[in-house]
């Protein structure tokens, strides 16, 4: 039983244990501690990965390396931060009478098993199972969306689910196309649908089926990863998911997209040049940081507010991808790193804020939360600083280096664009965050619940040191890992 | 012969397609979905034997079995359950709507005449087919108001997808296209179960009434 | 290349004379399949004999307020169904007047039929009878050019409109199919629902106000008047299955006059129309009368497959 395995198994077995009935304190500690040992295996995988180069199992159709080892380190803390979180969301609403056991089981289940999807996704070096595992996250998920059963809630799942499938089906037909592009090459059996058997068999693809596979697989992956204009199901799930399975998503689902992403535009580089899914993907993050300005200027909600900041940031970290050169894409993974470890606190924090006033949306919150709710108004405040890119927090230095990747590029008038999108974005960002929390209390009293110093806000503040700390020093091991994926993912100028 | 059998077979899944686009009875455009899993598999089997590859015999059981029996009974149940009408109110008229299709058809035609080896004869028929079932599919989900016809049209893109796989590679690995029909039936049960929900809540299977979330 | 070296008069006769006679045993057919699906024994299958026998013998009600049209109705009907008749190849490749005219004049001569048939029925000043003329003309409307395209698609493929030489030129051409051969046949099959008016489109046995398409036409008629109706509809039938048949199955049709082939395409023939009354059969049973606004929608689901066909050609 390699390591590997390990690392994937324990949360599915976590996920089975979810399922199972039982008191509240045993799952709870099942839970807990399913996540903190995944997320153990995933720090001793990259660590294997760090000092003896690519891991492979069942015939190379999984595969850690560089990119994957980094992936597995973020979307394993991400999830046990978010099952963290979830298990005092959980006692809370527990505490209000909203959670029946049933849907604690699902809870339960449905946690271990996304971030098992999730960590699948990023050790599949065979595109069909790479396929298969983006399809089962989207299936774990969608009942999350779903989660409490509303309106709005199905609304957002249902909208979820179809552009999900659609985009997976695009996904699936670029996979094939590529696989056909490269027919003859490849080999037999199941390795033919390696990663790495399509990089070695790279330059001999038919181009315009290689083009066409290209264009589908990186509309349909970008479905998933929320770039616009595919991003609609974003601010609805987002809004409607519990926020612990927000922060999963935000972050982890947007890594895995992104790892997808990635591997389709190292094929398409090896094949016919950098250019073409550069430019595509330079076009679709543009794309995403410029629709996600109005809709976070003009803003009615707060968890939405943080989806079309996701769509802005996975915008950004498109852009760098396309920027390409080994700065601009060191920049995008210093970018997703920071991301990983920022965007928990903004979910966790307008969580719960959204619970004590129960509603997200602006106008019944009221202004002046800082009064109400100063510990979780405190670290929304500080989340806001560091996502939208101030100094001396680590987004600003990604950022940073992917403007300057792209001013020295040839997409000057894009990074000019970026940049000023950038700049309006904090304005706006700031602006609504700041309203909401330091604005004069509303005259006649709001309805809320007064903080207590839960599980859920014990989580949140961790989450907020660790980030801050990671921006002031990144831990070496962690900077070997960004170093190793740079390598596999910029090789190309 | 075993070209005129896939022709056959693409033409009548395509001409599946546009009867699902005049339709207006549930019950129907399930059976058409149907139909049209019968004719994928056909072509399945038409090209494991004219191709020799056996393989392929299997992924056509697994379609007739999956896509062609037990995914149409399955929505049958739901609808049957759910007991609404079985009446379609698409956004577009009919008449629109063909022709719409009729010009993503060209569209689809045009495009798989840049494909390579096999391009003419049958390759480029069976994909040509594909490509346009793939774009029909695509506006009826955006046309669609009834939440199953929503499934059907995404149903009708996978089927498109598949019929593309065959048309223009040799079969991909078999695990991978087990995995690919599991969650592909994975899919419809969860989205059976969300229609449930949906229907219990709005007392109506009309997706458009979907629209509280907006901005 | 044939040539029918007898005087083609003579064997339009036969022709005709031989579809006229074998016309109501595929209605009764239909009815008989039909019946069976429905787990009943139906009436027997030379039933439609009797009644045209019946209707005969019976005095023929005439309105006195009516002209000469009400009379001339039935007979152009029947006589331009015959006249079509000679048109078309049936068991050998070839059509006994096919210098004659071609697909064109195929769809003009029934469409005359048609014409006079609807004036018949408004001459009588019954409300029934221009309700009838009324819809079954908005129904031909949309599904003559759905059948002329369909015909000209199969004429691409031929390479002539005329209906002989077009199934020559299929024979010739062999079995060789093209996705648009398909749609056309979708396409045409629609057409040949509408025009037999059956289920989906128009009930052939009911008499509800509300439903009547065909029906309401020939309401007021009776005895011989109502038989050459009936018999004509039934010749119609025939017509557009072997049709049908022609463009889309010719394999079996005697190249030669050799009476062994004759016999043998016969047979064929005789096999290829109970399997097209079986389709009939298994659509009319299985779908349900649509309202009749709703049938211009699948007339344009004809239209549009036929357009697609022919588009498909060029592609």
């Amino acid at each position: 039983m390699t390591l590997l395995l390990l690392t994937l198994l324990v949360p599915l077995i976590t996920a089975a244990a979810g399922a199972v009935g039982g008191p509240r304190q045993i799952k709870e500690a099942l839970l807990i501690s399913g996540l903190v040992i995944t997320f153990a295996l995933c720090l001793a995988t990259a660590g294997a990965f760090l000092a003896g180069g690519p891991i492979e199992q069942f015939d190379a159709a999984l595969r850690v390396d560089g990119l994957s080892a980094l992936m597995l380190v973020l979307n394993g803390f991400a999830g046990l931060l978010s099952g963290i979180y979830g298990v005092g969301y959980l006692r809370r609403n527990e505490a209000g009478g909203r959670v029946t056991p049933r849907m604690r089981r699902e809870f339960h289940a449905l946690v271990p098993a996304y971030l098992f999807a999730l960590l699948l996704v990023c050790v599949s070096n065979n595109l069909g199972i790479l396929w298969i595992a983006v399809e089962l996250t989207t299936l774990a998920s969608v009942f999350l969306v779903a989660f409490h059963n509303a309106e709005t809630s199905l609304e957002a799942a249902w909208k979820f689910l179809m552009l999900g499938s659609l985009g997976l089906g695009f996904a699936l037909l670029g996979t094939v196309l590529l696989f056909a592009a490269a027919q003859g090459r490849l080999g037999e059996g199941m390795a033919a649908l390696n990663w790495t058997s399509f990089m070695a068999a790279a330059p001999g693809m038919h181009p315009f089926t290689l083009r066409l596979g290209v264009v589908f697989a990186l509309i349909g992956y970008g479905t998933k990863a929320g770039l616009a204009p595919m991003h609609t199901w974003k601010p609805d799930a987002y809004r409607e998911a519990p926020s612990s399975a927000g922060a999963l998503m935000a972050v982890g689902m947007l890594n895995g997209a992104v790892y997808c992403l990635l591997r389709i535009h190292l094929i398409s580089s090896a094949a016919v040049g950098p250019e073409f899914s550069s430019g595509l993907l330079l076009a679709l993050g543009l794309l995403s940081v410029l629709v996600a300005v109005p809709f976070i200027l003009i803003q009615w909600n707060l968890k939405r507010l943080l989806a079309y900041s996701s769509i802005e940031h996975v915008g950004i970290m498109a852009i760098g991808f396309g920027i390409g050169g080994e700065a601009g894409t060191f920049g995008a993974l210093l970018h997703m790193t920071y991301h990983t470890f920022a965007k928990p606190i903004a979910f966790f924090s307008a969580g719960t804020l959204a619970q004590l006033h129960s509603s997200s949306n602006f106008e019944t919150m009221g202004a002046g939360t800082i009064g109400r709710a100063p510990v979780s108004s405190v670290l929304l405040l500080l989340a806001t600083v560091i996502i939208t890119g101030s100094p001396p927090f680590g987004i600003f230095f990604s950022e940073m280096i992917i403007l300057r990747a792209g001013f020295s590029s040839p997409h000057v008038l894009a990074t000019a664009v970026l940049l000023a999108a950038l700049v309006v974005l904090f304005c706006g960002f700031a602006y609504q965050v700041g309203r909401l929390v330091l604005g004069p209390p509303p005259g006649d009293g709001v309805k809320f619940t007064p903080e207590t110093l839960d599980l859920c806000l014990v989580t949140a503040i961790v989450a907020a040191i660790i980030a801050v700390t990671v921006g002031f020093y990144m831990p070496n091991p962690l900077l070997d890992l960004i170093r190793a994926a740079t390598l596999v993912t910029g090789g190309h100028s | 012969m075993f070209n005129n059998l896939l022709i056959l077979s693409a033409a009548g899944m395509l001409v599946t397609g546009y009867l699902m686009v005049g339709q207006k009875a549930l019950f129907t455009a399930i059976r058409l979905y149907g139909a049209q899993s019968w004719l994928l598999g056909v072509i399945a089997v038409a090209i494991a034997l004219g191709d020799d590859r056996p393989h392929l015999f299997v992924t056509a059981t697994l379609t007739v079995v999956l896509k062609g029996l037990l995914i149409p009974w399955f929505l049958m149940r739901v609808v049957d359950r759910i007991g609404i009408r079985r009446e379609i109110e698409p956004f577009l008229n009919v008449p629109a709507s063909l022709l719409i299709c009729l010009g993503l058809t060209v569209v689809g035609y045009r495009v798989s005449t840049g494909f390579p080896e096999g391009a003419q004869g049958v390759t480029h028929h069976v994909i040509g087919v594909g490509l346009s079932m793939l774009l029909i599919g695509l506006f009826l989900m955006v046309t669609r108001k009834k939440a199953v016809t929503q499934i059907l049209a995404l149903l009708t893109v996978e089927n498109a997808v598949f019929l593309i796989a065959l048309g223009i590679t040799s079969g991909m690995p078999l695990v991978v296209e087990l995995g690919i029909s599991f969650d592909v039936l994975l899919a419809v049960l969860v989205l059976g179960i969300l229609v449930r929900r949906i229907v219990d809540r709005f007392e109506s299977m009309d997706v458009s009434r979907l629209s509280q979330l907006k901005g | 290349m044939i040539e029918h070296a007898l005087a083609p008069i003579g064997l339009a006769a036969l022709q005709a004379a031989a579809m006229l006679a074998l016309a109501p045993l595929l209605r009764g057919l239909i009815k008989k399949m039909k019946a069976a699906l429905q787990m009943r024994q139906g009436p027997p299958l030379l039933q439609v004999y009797y009644d045209l026998a019946k209707l005969l013998r019976k005095e023929a009600v005439r309105s006195a307020t009516s002209s000469w049209l009400y009379i001339a109705g039935p007979r152009m009907y029947f006589a331009t169904a015959v006249v079509a008749t000679t048109l078309v190849p049936v068991w050998i490749a070839a059509a006994p007047l096919e210098a004659a005219g071609g697909v064109l004049a195929f769809v003009g001569i029934l469409a005359l039929g048609r014409f006079f048939l609807a004036t018949a029925a408004l001459d009588t000043g019954s409300p029934f009878g221009g309700m009838g003329a009324s819809r079954e003309m908005t129904i031909a409307a949309l599904a003559e050019p759905a059948l002329m395209l369909g015909l000209f698609t199969a004429a691409l493929s031929a390479g002539s409109l005329n209906l002989g030489a077009l199934v020559r030129g299929l024979l010739d051409r062999g079995v060789a199919f093209h996705p648009s051969d398909v749609l056309a046949l979708a396409g045409l099959f629609i057409v040949v629902i509408a025009e037999t008016g059956r289920v989906p489109v128009d009930n052939p046995a009911t008499h509800l106000e509300l439903t009547m398409i065909h029906e309401a036409m020939v309401l007021e008629y009776a005895g011989a008047d109502l038989a050459l109706v009936e018999w004509a509809s039934a010749l119609k039938e025939l017509l557009y299955l072997t049709l049908l048949a022609d463009l889309f199955a010719p394999i079996g049709i005697a190249t030669s006059a050799s009476p062994v082939l004759l016999l043998q395409s016969a047979l064929i023939w005789a096999a290829k129309m109970f399997v097209l009354a079986l389709a009939v059969t298994l659509v009319e049973s299985t779908n349900a009368k649509l309202r009749l606004f709703r049938v211009p929608d699948l007339m344009a689901v004809s239209l549009g497959l036929g357009f697609l066909a022919l588009a498909i050609r060029f592609l």
